[in-house]
C-alpha cells in the first residue's frame, strides 16, 4: 500500500492513463487513420476552421465520430460502472472475492435478452433497440425479487444465496428456451459473451446519465462502505442505518451494472479486478478504493475492448472473451498472493 | 444529564424465533459507574447490551438513554453518545490500526468533512491509553486477536461517548493487558465520567473492577447490586453449580473468588 | 459373400467428416475396414502412413462404392453405375450412386433451391413434401411442410411414401441416416457454388423426375442469360460494390472473396470491396474506409428502411445518394434455376446503362 502523499499522485497517472489509451484507441481500427489526423478530427470541433480540416479524408472523420469516438466512450462509462459497482459490491459482502453479477444481474440480463428474442420483441426506446431494453429490465427485475425474497437485504447471506438460486433457476429457463429456437441460439450465445460492436451516441446517452450521477453518489457515499466492512453491529453503533445504506448502495450499483450489461453483454472479470488490483495499490479506503477503481475500470475495459476489436479484425473477438482471458490468470495471481502473503 | 439513571431498562423481553431470551428486565445505571454483566453461557448477555445499543429492533418503549426511550435517537446522534466494542471482529480488508480507530470519529462528521487534526489527535490519545499507537501503521489483518482488540476498544474511545458498552473486552488478552485494559476504563469511568457496561466472563474481574453487577440466568435477573451481594457462595452455587469460597485480595483489599475444580 | 461395412474416421466427428460441406469429401485420415461382423480390424493402424491419403482415399471410397449398402439402406437396391432402361442412377455429392426403377412420380424436397427446379420444370404437381423455407413459386406453398432444412421431419416424410428425397447443402446426416433406415431413396445434391454445379444438379434432378428435355431447355436458357450478361458489362468501368448480408447488433457480414456471391458480383461487372477477405466477416470501419459506390441489400426484413437508419450505414455516401438498391437474394443464395435471373439482377443495378 503506498503513503497519503502519492495517492494523488497515482490518480493523475491513471487519469493520464486513460486519456493516452482514448486516443491510441482511436487511432487503431480496420481502416487506417494516422495518430496526428485521430487528434485533430476529435480537437475539430474546438479548432476554427481552417486548412486542417479539409486535408482529412471525410470517410476518416466518419469513422472517428460515428463508429470509434461513441464506442470509445460508451466502452469507458461502462468500465467505470463496472470497476465501481465492483468495488461496492465488494464492500457490502464484505468479501474482496465478490463482483456485480452476484445477485443474479448477468442471469436476469441474459435471460431478458433470450426471452425478448425468442419472442421476437421489435420495442425501441428513445432510439434504443429491443434487446437492450429487455437486458435492462431482466437484470434490474431479477434483482429486485432476489432482494424482496431474501426478507429485504436484512442479512448478507440470504441475499446470497437468493442470487444463486434465481441464477440457477434463470439459467435453466434460458437453456430450456434456447432448445426450443435454435435459430436464435447464435445471436444470444454471442450477446452473452459481451460486445462493444454496435455502439453508438444513443447508447452513450441513455447510459450516461444514469452510470455517472450514480458513480459520484457513490463516492460521496463510500465512507459509509468503510464502516459497514467493519460489520454490521459496529457499524450501526457508529451511527450510520447499514439496512439503509446497504440498499442504497445495491439499488444505485444494480442501476450502474444493469446498464453496462445492457448495452454490452456480461462482460467478467472487470468489477472483480479492478478493485482487487487499486486496494493493492492504494488499500481499503472505500474514498479512495472508489474514484481509483472508476478509472482503472475504464482503462482495463478499453484496453480490453481495443484488443478485441484490433487482434484479428476485421473480425471481433467478443470483448467478455478478452477480459475473461487476461482477468483468469491475474485471478489466479491474486489467490496465491493471499495464500502465500510477501 | 437530567436523569440520575443514563441507562434504564424496564421489563424488557426479547425473543429469537420464539425463544424467550430475555424475561422481564430491569436495569438501571447510573452515570460514572463501572457495571459488570454475568452469568452462565446463553443467558442473554450480549443480547441484553445489543439491545441498550439500539442494535436489534425493539418495538418496546423498554431501554431509555438518559430517560428517553432509545428510539427517539438518530443512529449518529447515539453513536456520539454510546459505543461498543464487539466481542470478536472479523474484518477481511486490510486497514491500518490508524485508519480502523480513525473511524470513530465518524458520528463527529459531516457527510463531506474529512477528519482533521483535532480527530487524529483524539485517535492518538485513544491507541496511547490502549496501548496501540506503536503499531498505529500496521494493518489489521496481520494483529494477533488480542491486538485487534485493543484497537477496537481504542476505535471505542475515539468515540468520546458518555456511555461504552463493552462484550467480553478482554477475552483474547493475556493477563498483563486484561489487567490494564480494565484498569484505563476504571480510571476513564473516574476521570471522564464515563458509564461503563461490560459483559465480563471473569468473575474475578468482576469483583475487582466493577460498582454494580447483574447476573443474568436464563434471560432473568437473578442477582443484583454490589459486588459483595451479587456473588456469594450460595449464588455460586445455585446459577453455575461451583463451589466456592468469597476472599480478600491482599493486594487490592477488593474481593476475589476461589472455586473447587470438581 | 463380402459383408462390409465402411466407417470414415476422422479427428474431427464423424458426423461433420462424412457429410462436411466442401465438394471433396476426404477429411479422413484413416479408413478401417472391417470384413467380419466381429469388428476385428485386419490391419494395422499405421499401414496408411505416408501415402497420399486424399488420392488414395477417393480412390478407395469409389471402389467399396460398389459394396452393397446394407449398413445404410435395408432393402435390395442394385447399385450400377451405368444407366440402363430399367433404372436412372445418379451419383450424389457424397459419391453415392443411387439408382431408381423409374423416373420418380413422388418427391420430396429438402431445399429450396430443389424445389424452385422441380415448379421450373413443370412438375410441381409431383412434388409431395417440401421445406418451411420453399416458398417459390407461390404454388409450392400449396404443397405440405415437412419442417426444416436440419431438421426435417422423418415421419412426415415417411408417409408421403415418396420414390425420391432431394435434398442440399444443410442436409445432415442424421436425417440421411433414419431417412435410409426406412428404405427410403435419398439423393444428396449439394450446392458447388459455381454455375457448372447449378446445371449439373438441374439436369440431375431432370432426369430423376424425367424431364430431361425440359432441364435442358432450362440450362440452355441460363447459360444464354449469363453470357449476356457478361457480354454487357465486359469492358465497362466496375463500380465498387458492397453487399450487405447482415449488419447491426451481431456485427456485419458480407460476401468474401472465397465466396460464390463474390463470384457473381464480379460477373456482374462490381469490384466487391470485401474481395480481400475470407469468409464472411467484415468490420463498419472498412466499409466506411472504402465507400463503396453501391450498395446492395436484401429486399426482404425491411433491411433497406433499417439500413438508412443505422449507425455508419447512413453516413456512407452510397446511401445518401440513393445508391442502395434492394435485390431478391434467395435469387443468388439459392442456387438453382433462378441464379441466372439473380445475375442479371445484381447486373442491372450495378450497370443501369447496359439494360
Amino acid at each position: 500500500m503506498i503513503s497519503g502523499k502519492y495517492k494523488k499522485t497515482v490518480f493523475l497517472l491513471l487519469l493520464l492513463i486513460l486519456l493516452g489509451t482514448i486516443v491510441i484507441a482511436g487511432s487503431l481500427g480496420s481502416a487506417r487513420i494516422s495518430f496526428s489526423d485521430v487528434i485533430k478530427i476529435i480537437i475539430s470541433p474546438i479548432t476554427p476552421a481552417g486548412i486542417e480540416n479539409n486535408v482529412i479524408k471525410e470517410t476518416s472523420r466518419i469513422i472517428i465520430w460515428k463508429i470509434r469516438l461513441p464506442r470509445i466512450v460508451l466502452t469507458v462509462i461502462a468500465g467505470m460502472g463496472l470497476g465501481v459497482s465492483g468495488a461496492v459490491f465488494q464492500g457490502i459482502f464484505r468479501n474482496p472475492m465478490a463482483n456485480p453479477y452476484i445477485l443474479g444481474i448477468s442471469s436476469g440480463a441474459a435471460f431478458g435478452v433470450t426471452l425478448g428474442m425468442t419472442m421476437g420483441l421489435q420495442v425501441t426506446f428513445l432510439g434504443i433497440g429491443a434487446i437492450p431494453i429487455s437486458a435492462f429490465i431482466g437484470a434490474v427485475g431479477t434483482s429486485v425479487i432476489v432482494y424482496l425474497i431474501s426478507g429485504g437485504g436484512r442479512d448478507i447471506l440470504p441475499l446470497l444465496l437468493s442470487g444463486i438460486a434465481i441464477g440457477f433457476f434463470l439459467s435453466a429457463m434460458m437453456s430450456l428456451l434456447m432448445y426450443f429456437n435454435r435459430s436464435q441460439l447464435e445471436n444470444i450465445v454471442y450477446w452473452t459473451m459481451g460486445s462493444f460492436n454496435a455502439s453508438n451516441w444513443q447508447k452513450a446517452a441513455i447510459t450516461a446519465p444514469v452510470i455517472l450521477p450514480g458513480i459520484f453518489f457513490l463516492i460521496i457515499f463510500a465512507r459509509d462502505l468503510n464502516l459497514m466492512v467493519l460489520g454490521e453491529d459496529s457499524a450501526n453503533s457508529l451511527g450510520i442505518s447499514v439496512r439503509k445504506s446497504r440498499l442504497v448502495f445495491l439499488l444505485i450499483s444494480t442501476l450502474i451494472t444493469a446498464s453496462a450489461v445492457a448495452v454490452s453483454g456480461v462482460i467478467g472479470f472487470v468489477g472483480l479486478i479492478v478493485p482487487h488490483a487499486i486496494r493493492i495499490i492504494t488499500g481499503p479506503d472505500h474514498r479512495t478504493l472508489i474514484p481509483y477503481s472508476m478509472l482503472g475500470g475504464a482503462i482495463l475495459l478499453l484496453v480490453s475492448d481495443t484488443i478485441a476489436r484490433t487482434i484479428i479484425a476485421p473480425t471481433e473477438i467478443p470483448v467478455g472473451i478478452v477480459t475473461s482471458l487476461l482477468g483468469a490468470p491475474f485471478f489466479l495471481f491474486l489467490l496465491n498472493r493471499m495464500r502465500h502473503p510477501k | 444529564m437530567r436523569e440520575n439513571n443514563v441507562v434504564q431498562t424496564k421489563n424488557l423481553d426479547w425473543a429469537y424465533n420464539g425463544t424467550k431470551v430475555l424475561d422481564d428486565v430491569s436495569i438501571t445505571i447510573k452515570p460514572g459507574t463501572f457495571t459488570g454483566i454475568l452469568g452462565p453461557n446463553g443467558a442473554g448477555k450480549t443480547t441484553l447490551l445489543k439491545l441498550v445499543l439500539n442494535l436489534l429492533d425493539n418495538e418496546k418503549d423498554s431501554v431509555l438513554i438518559t430517560g428517553k426511550d432509545i428510539k427517539t435517537y438518530s443512529r449518529k446522534a447515539l453513536a456520539k453518545i454510546e459505543a461498543y466494542v464487539p466481542q470478536s471482529v472479523k474484518i477481511d480488508f486490510n486497514f491500518t490500526v490508524e485508519q480502523v480507530v480513525l473511524m470513530g470519529r465518524t458520528p463527529f462528521l459531516g457527510r463531506f468533512d474529512r477528519e482533521s487534526g483535532e480527530d487524529i489527535e483524539i485517535a492518538e490519545w485513544a491507541m496511547q491509553e490502549t496501548g496501540v499507537l506503536k503499531f498505529r501503521e500496521k494493518l489489521i489483518t496481520h494483529l494477533s486477536g488480542g491486538e485487534l482488540q485493543r484497537v477496537v476498544i481504542a476505535r471505542a474511545l475515539t468515540q468520546e461517548p458518555a456511555i461504552l458498552a463493552l462484550d467480553e473486552p478482554t477475552s483474547h488478552l493475556d493477563i498483563h493487558h486484561q489487567i490494564n485494559i480494565l484498569s484505563i476504563i476504571r480510571s476513564l469511568a473516574k476521570r471522564k465520567n464515563l458509564t461503563i457496561l461490560a459483559v465480563l466472563h471473569d468473575v474475578n474481574h468482576a469483583l475487582e473492577y466493577c460498582d454494580n453487577l447483574f447476573l443474568l440466568d436464563q434471560g432473568k435477573i437473578v442477582n443484583s447490586g454490589s459486588p459483595e451481594k451479587v456473588i456469594t457462595p450460595g449464588v455460586m452455587k445455585d446459577v453455575y453449580n461451583l463451589n466456592v469460597e468469597i476472599k480478600k485480595n491482599p493486594f487490592t483489599g477488593n474481593l476475589y473468588m476461589v472455586h473447587d475444580y470438581t | 459373400m463380402l459383408v462390409g461395412k465402411v466407417e470414415a474416421i476422422s479427428p474431427r466427428s464423424q458426423e461433420t467428416c462424412l457429410f462436411d460441406i466442401t465438394p471433396s469429401l476426404v477429411c479422413v485420415e484413416q479408413i478401417r475396414v472391417w470384413t467380419n461382423p466381429s469388428g476385428d480390424n485386419p490391419y494395422p493402424k499405421n499401414l496408411f502412413k505416408g501415402v497420399d491419403m486424399r488420392k488414395f482415399l477417393i480412390i478407395t471410397v469409389l471402389l467399396l462404392s460398389i459394396i452393397p449398402f446394407s449398413a445404410f439402406a435395408e432393402g435390395e437396391r442394385e447399385i450400377q453405375p451405368v444407366v440402363t432402361e430399367t433404372g436412372i442412377t445418379v451419383m450424389d455429392s457424397y459419391d453415392r450412386s443411387v439408382t431408381i426403377g423409374k423416373a420418380a412420380a413422388r418427391v420430396v424436397s429438402l431445399a429450396p433451391s430443389v424445389t424452385e427446379t422441380i415448379f421450373a420444370l413443370g412438375m410441381g404437381d409431383i412434388l409431395r413434401g417440401r421445406t418451411d423455407y420453399c416458398d417459390y413459386p407461390p404454388e409450392a406453398r400449396d404443397v405440405p411442410s415437412i419442417g426444416s432444412l436440419r431438421e426435417p421431419d422423418i415421419e412426415a416424410i415417411a408417409e408421403l411414401e415418396p420414390d425420391i428425397v432431394i435434398a442440399s447443402t444443410h442436409f445432415t446426416k442424421e436425417s440421411l441416416d433414419k431417412l435410409t433406415s426406412l428404405s427410403i431413396p435419398v439423393v444428396v445434391l449439394a450446392d458447388q457454388d459455381n454455375f457448372e454445379g447449378a446445371y449439373r444438379t438441374i439436369e440431375n434432378i431432370a432426369r430423376l423426375i424425367g424431364a430431361e428435355r425440359e432441364g435442358k431447355r432450362i440450362i440452355t436458357d441460363m447459360k444464354t442469360t449469363v453470357n449476356n450478361v457478361m457480354k454487357a458489362v465486359k469492358g465497362k468501368d466496375m463500380p465498387s460494390v458492397y453487399y450487405v448480408i447482415g449488419f447491426g447488433e451481431y456485427g456485419e457480414f458480407t460476401a468474401g472473396g472465397d465466396t460464390f456471391i463474390n463470384q457473381i458480383i464480379e460477373m456482374a461487372g462490381g469490384n466487391n470491396i470485401a474481395s480481400g477477405i475470407k469468409g464472411w466477416s467484415f468490420s463498419l470501419e472498412q466499409i466506411i474506409d472504402s465507400d463503396p459506390d453501391i450498395l446492395v441489400c436484401s429486399k426482404f426484413w425491411n433491411a433497406k428502411n433499417l439500413l438508412i437508419e443505422t449507425n455508419g450505414y447512413k453516413d456512407l455516401r452510397a446511401v445518401q445518394t440513393a445508391n442502395l438498391f434492394e435485390i431478391d437474394n434467395n435469387m443468388l443464395d439459392r442456387q438453382g434455376p433462378r441464379l441466372a435471373e439473380g445475375l442479371k439482377a445484381l447486373a442491372e443495378i450495378i450497370h443501369p446503362d447496359a439494360f
